[in-house]
């Protein structure tokens, strides 16, 4: 390069004519060998250093055997390692779609597929390389199309994970994974994703970028604190690592990775993965608020006798051997109870015992708890509803939100069986109590 | 890391997440309630500026690219063209 900026041309020497020494006409000579143009069909013999065929209609001649003009030809010759401009490549570059040279039998290029069509990405890909090829063929972000692809999926409640899973099924793979020389993935392929979009089929192709490692530091860094907070959580229960506050620090320190990716390094792929983070924060959060609002929040996740979340239409029975037993507990999670007191008469209670007191607890989370009252049991009733109504017979139907009644329902005979204090809970749902003569 | 020109995106999803990180942790710790519908349009919003901003901005790289250095449909370019 002189001052100008322009290439030196150094005088023509017939011994600088060597096989890797391309030779030019000089800018005042017709051209007697013309460098290969993507429109006419060409031997490829220019492209020889990029292992590919680039418009895959080229006849290639084997490799090694790239035509020299004659020694002495009218033209100058670059200096060895010039590089023309306009064929800055980087090396090992390859078109995306087109197999690389000497894949194919006698090192002919085949006819390259149809470009137009629409693949699954096999270099850049998350879980089905849908984002990915689609990015490819829109030429756009693949990292804005899975964040809108999140964002949606959850947005429909999932439906978008229905379509792309048809994608997935539907979109034909990559035929071939891109590579370049020596079978190691191609320059802009090796850092994991496809070439930049906005350069695709342009002639000024941008240099790859620098890989950052921004992305991997930053989610480094925000599980090791989470981990600590969750460690303290275990020394110190009930204080700070609740998973709402875990959820949110990691939020906030990828929120704070991707405010330094906007002007060093590149991370925005921490988005793709901070959406569902912030959505299960959100969930953990609002269940906190909920446990606070609502004292009584066991009853709507409890366990039966085996452990296991108790789930079901429920028919508690007490008999006069279960009230033996007194106090009572009987919870359901989600389903209808009915706690029948009926076998609870005279005939049933212990000799010399009338009126012997039973008490009873009785949940359910989300659903309607019926109880069953024969008329000579003396019924002391404490019901609370977070969300529904309370129905009992000769008091005032309550409903709305965390509604309570305390009233006690006299036995029909002059000595009460059994005195039954009952302590009745529901979530959402109702409790009715129905007396039997 | 080398300084680069501003990522638009990148910045829209950082303040959206760090907002977010730091609201959930003080409605966490203080047993707040966070009204989901504030959450869900606060974030379509910040993305989705993000993205047209980070859209628009290349745009616009690609446009001064183009008037430095004209591209050229032919592959490889020509320089005596």
């Amino acid at each position: 390069m002189n001052a100008e900026g322009t290439p030196t041309t150094p005088a023509p020497d017939p011994s600088t004519a060597e096989s890797d020494t391309t030779v030019l006409p000089g800018p005042d000579e017709q051209a007697t060998t013309a460098l290969p143009r993507p429109d006419a069909q060409q031997p490829a013999h220019a492209e020889a250093g990029y292992g590919q065929a680039p418009y895959g209609q080229a006849t290639v001649p084997p490799a090694g055997q790239a035509t020299v003009p004659p020694a002495g030809q009218a033209g100058y010759a670059l200096p060895p390692g010039y590089q023309q401009p306009g064929y800055a490549l980087p090396p090992g570059y390859q078109q995306p779609g087109y197999p690389p040279l000497g894949s194919q039998p006698g090192g002919y290029a085949q006819p390259a597929p149809n470009p137009q069509r629409v693949t699954r990405s096999r270099s850049d890909r998350v879980i089905g390389g849908v984002c990915g090829g689609l990015a490819r063929a829109w030429n756009t972000d693949p990292t804005l199309l899975r964040i809108l692809t999140v964002v949606l999926t959850i947005v429909t409640g999932g439906a978008l994970l229905l379509g792309y899973l048809i994608a997935w099924i539907v979109m034909p793979e990559d035929p071939w994974p891109p590579q370049g020389p020596g079978g190691q993935p191609a320059a802009g392929y090796a850092a994991g994703g496809n070439p930049p979009y906005g350069t695709q089929g342009s002639a000024q192709m941008a240099a790859p970028r620098e890989r950052s490692y921004l992305g991997w530091l930053v989610l480094s860094i925000a599980l090791v604190v989470a981990g600590l907070i969750t460690l303290f959580g275990v020394a110190l229960p009930d204080t700070v690592a609740t998973p709402g506050i875990v959820g949110g620090v990691l939020l906030a320190i990828l929120g704070i990775g991707l405010l330094v990716g906007t002007w060093y390094g590149r991370a925005r792929w921490l988005a793709v993965l901070a959406v569902p983070v912030a959505l299960f924060t959100f969930v953990a959060v609002a269940a906190g608020a909920f446990v606070q609002s609502n004292p009584n929040w066991d009853r709507w996740v409890v366990e039966g006798s085996d452990g296991r979340l108790a789930i079901g239409d429920q028919a508690w029975r007490v008999t006069s051997a279960d009230a033996a037993e007194s106090p009572l507990d009987y919870r359901v999670s989600a389903g209808d109870a009915v706690l029948d007191l009926r076998p609870l008469t005279a005939a049933g209670a212990e000799a010399g015992r009338p009126g012997q007191r039973v008490e009873i607890d009785a949940s359910v989370g989300v659903g309607q708890l019926q109880v069953l009252v024969p008329a000579d049991v003396r019924l002391e009733l404490e019901a609370t509803v977070d969300v529904g109504d309370i129905s009992v017979p000769g008091a005032p139907n309550v409903g709305g939100t965390q509604q309570s009644l305390q009233t006690t329902l006299e036995a029909t005979t002059p000595r009460p069986a059994y005195i039954v204090s009952l302590d009745a809970a529901v979530g959402a749902g109702s409790i009715t109590v129905e007396v039997f003569a | 890391m080398k300084r680069h020109d501003p990522d638009w995106f990148s910045l829209a999803a950082g303040l959206l997440f760090t907002v977010l990180g730091v609201v959930f942790v003080v409605a966490a710790a203080n047993g707040w309630a966070v009204d989901g519908r504030w959450v869900a349009s606060g974030t379509l919003i910040a993305l989705g500026a993000g993205g047209i901003a980070a859209s628009v901005a290349a745009s616009r790289r690609e446009q001064r690219r183009e008037a430095v250095a004209p591209a050229s449909d032919d592959w490889p370019g020509d320089p005596f063209a």
